[in-house]
């Protein structure tokens, strides 16, 4: 474990959760440190809620042992939490105002403080004249953002939060992610569970991979990114990029503009580059590391596990 | 603020602004009084005069009554043939009429005069022979013949005869009773005519006793009995099922808008249910002190029809057991209620199971009879300690005899372990019910996610 326990918001070890004969969590270790935005990702059904589950003490798990803000979860350190589940609910017959004062209370904030607050969001998130309409007069992008809300009303420490950014349209996407970073900022701990693999390598710090209940990446997006990063460059330009010493094969890009070249093994990009500053029969407009999307990493780990066996939950 | 508190005071907020809530707890006394107070003024508006002397009431009948006197004395002539007197008592008469403590010359004096059978000269017509009054009959000139036998002194029998359905002729035997007998008392002097024709009307008083346990003899109330038993039975079911039905529909509610996730994660299922259902029980109690208040209160003003209600003495023993077993009741049953609802994926499926709760429940109203005459019969202790049937059971004996205090006790404490039972199952029923987003738990896996 790298950081020390005060440092950590959650603290996963080697939990274990089954439902009759199906293991959904197996033997799960992970560190989430305060402050960082955290992503967990992995196929449906690889036990990402679950694991949520099990840290917000909805769910007890049947082996290890899990720690939240520095110690076992309480009804006090429930109150300093922030959830947004991927099945989102919210009570239609009730006014904006009143669920949001209502949720902040069990919060632990008083009725005033409750009020203010959440008059002062639904103005941000510019839901202010729909403060006294009933959730179900609202679109379901409205809907979204008074959940969010709901989830940061109370400034908790740690927010967790499924899919952020599902049914939201761009506009409303980077005013939620807006918020989140400026949380974020404060020194909120954020935990999202999303498929948006952009999302995560542009928001997330650290990630961690699920599938079948096990940790299969687990680190920081940087390095988890060159830790696949394949012995090759793309470059743009002019040349006849087979001549170029220590490169093996040639593939052209999709957009029929840049090409992969892949190296040899003892050869490095250093190498390459330095070939091509030297001729003259090249011609550069771009140059760079051959780094993987984290959405081909999915594909390249889940794939591979399917590849190998059956893939279940 | 403790979480339930918070809960409480929402549902009771959000619950009481409901359109159908309103509509019950307020709208229907409402409408109730309206129509109540609107009879009144047609009535008021409709009616010359107030008449509540009954000898005055039949004087005026509408039925057409014929007879025929067989007997050899003729002992009943036609009403026409008496010497005429004033049959409508006048105000300050009628006023003498209504007060009924002492026997009074005077009273006995206008008594005998409005009740002569001269003054049944509009509802009864004489005819000299059996086949005349049968013509008349089949004419139609009257609703029914009655033929007053040769041997009725000895016999006391008198025939009578209709045509087809009559509704008119439904209701005639007395009046042809009590025509009888002002014609059998005709020749009593007035000082003793009231207490006779009274007491001829009205042969017997029955009051029954009833010896207790130590051989004393105490007064048989059966009916008022019979009526409290009733009554606190009804109060406690109504409130009880009315508010069970709202913690139910709220339990699904929280599962159908699936906030539930949320909400476990923010406040324990049992601080979050106890809420909900105290809620729902201060909203019932509210209904049913409107819903009642309203009756009692329109039977007041009936005066009449609730006369026999005005002895009923409801001892403050049975009025405690009543307000311990509604929250026992209801805190057991909400809990019940909200498990159905967090176990059912719509209000519809959880109306469905509803009847599981509330048919054993309601077991004591089927032996309502043995609760008046044996509330501390084998059958009536048992339910009124079994905690499914024992809120209304308890409470159904206590308002008619001293339940032994060892009995109260022991009920009391297997009802607060069954409300403990109840919502420990409904908390857990919350917290396992998110994994079953949209399907029904079957009946074999249960017990499973009960024990999570």
């Amino acid at each position: 474990m790298n950081a020390s326990q005060t440092d950590l918001a959650i603290a996963v070890r080697g939990v274990t959760k089954k439902y009759g004969d199906f293991t959904a969590v197996d033997n799960l270790s992970f560190e989430v440190r305060r402050g960082e935005i955290f992503a967990m990702l992995g196929p449906n059904g690889a036990g990402k809620t679950t694991t949520i589950r099990m840290i917000l003490d909805i769910l007890k798990p049947d082996a290890g042992h899990i720690e939240v803000l520095g110690g076992p979860i309480t009804e006090a350190t429930k109150a300093r939490i922030g959830y947004l589940p991927e099945e989102r609910g919210l009570y239609h017959n009730v006014r904006v105002l009143d669920m949001l004062v209502y949720l902040g209370q069990l919060k632990g904030l008083s009725g005033a403080e409750a009020r203010a607050r959440a008059l002062s969001l639904l103005e941000h998130v510019g839901l202010a004249e729909n403060a006294r309409s009933k959730v179900k007069e609202l679109s379901k992008g409205m809907q979204q953002k008074v959940q969010v809300i709901a989830t940061i009303l109370h400034r908790p420490d740690l927010i967790i939060i499924d899919e952020p950014f599902s049914g939201l349209d761009p506009v409303n996407t980077e005013m939620v992610k807006d918020l989140l970073y400026e949380m974020n900022r404060e020194g909120v701990t954020i935990i999202m569970s999303t498929h948006q693999m952009h999302q995560i390598e542009e928001m997330a710090n650290r990630l961690l991979m699920i599938n079948r209940g096990h940790a299969v990446l687990y680190g920081d997006v940087h390095e988890v990114r060159q830790r696949f990063a394949k012995n090759a460059v793309i470059v743009e330009g002019e040349g006849d990029w087979a001549a170029l010493p220590g490169v093996v094969v040639v593939e052209a890009g999709e957009n029929g503009r840049d090409v992969l070249l892949r190296l040899a093994e003892d050869v490095t990009p250093d190498n390459v580059m330095a070939a091509l500053a030297t001729s003259p029969a090249y011609r550069i407009q771009r140059f760079e590391l051959a780094v993987p999307s984290l959405n081909e990493i999915f594909i390249e780990v889940v794939g591979g596990v399917r590849a190998n066996g059956s893939f279940g939950g | 603020m403790k979480h339930w508190i918070v809960v409480f005071r929402h549902e009771v907020r959000h619950m009481f602004v409901r359109k159908s809530y309103l509509f019950i707890t307020f709208g229907i006394p409402i409408l109730a009084l309206l129509a109540f107070y609107g009879y009144r003024l047609y009535q008021h508006l409709s009616a010359d005069e107030e008449d509540t002397a009954t000898i005055a009431e039949v004087n005026e009948g509408s039925q057409a009554i014929g007879y025929v006197d067989l007997t050899p004395q003729g002992l009943f002539p036609a009403p026409e043939s008496y010497p005429p007197v004033k049959c409508e008592p006048s105000a300050q008469e009628l006023a003498l009429l209504n007060f009924d403590e002492t026997m009074d010359r005077t009273r006995s004096a206008v008594i005998k005069r409005i009740s002569s059978p001269y003054c049944l000269r509009e509802l009864f017509t004489h005819y000299d022979s059996e086949e005349e009054g049968k013509a008349a009959l089949e004419a139609g000139d009257i609703d029914v013949l009655y033929v007053i036998e040769a041997d009725f002194v000895e016999s006391g029998e008198v025939s009578v005869y209709t045509r087809g359905l009559n509704l008119q002729a439904a209701d005639t035997g007395q009046l042809m009773e009590d025509y009888l007998i002002r014609s059998l008392l005709v020749s009593v002097d007035a000082p003793d005519y009231e207490s006779l024709y009274l007491r001829l009307r009205t042969p017997a008083v029955v009051v029954d006793h009833r010896l207790n346990e130590t051989g004393a003899v105490e007064e048989s109330r059966e009916d008022q009995e019979f009526l409290l038993v009733y009554a606190f039975g009804l109060l406690l079911m109504f409130s009880v099922f009315w508010g069970g039905g709202y913690v139910m529909t709220s339990a699904v509610a929280e599962k159908e808008s699936r906030i539930v996730e949320v909400m476990l994660t923010t406040v324990r299922p049992t601080a979050l249910l106890l809420g909900k259902v105290l809620a729902a029980g201060l909203l019932a109690l509210l209904q049913v002190v409107t819903l009642t208040g309203t009756l009692l209160f329109i039977g007041s003003q009936l005066g009449d029809v609730f006369e026999a209600l005005g002895d009923i003495e409801v001892n403050l023993r049975a009025l405690i057991t009543l307000a311990v077993y509604f929250l026992l009741g209801f805190l057991f049953f909400g809990g019940l209620m909200a498990a159905i609802g967090a176990m059912s994926t719509s209000l519809r499926e959880a109306q469905n199971f509803v009847t599981i709760v509330t048919l054993p429940a309601a077991i004591p109203f089927f032996f309502l009879t043995i609760f008046t005459e044996e509330p501390n019969g084998t059958l009536a202790v048992v339910l009124s300690l079994i905690p499914l049937t024992a809120p209304l059971a308890m409470v159904m004996r206590q308002a008619v005899v001293t339940v032994p205090t060892f009995q109260l006790v022991l009920g009391i404490v297997l009802q607060v372990l069954a409300v403990a039972g109840a919502v420990w199952l409904a908390g857990r029923m919350f917290r396992v019910n998110m994994l079953l987003m949209g399907h029904m738990p079957k009946l074999r896996d249960i017990p499973r996610l009960i024990r999570g």
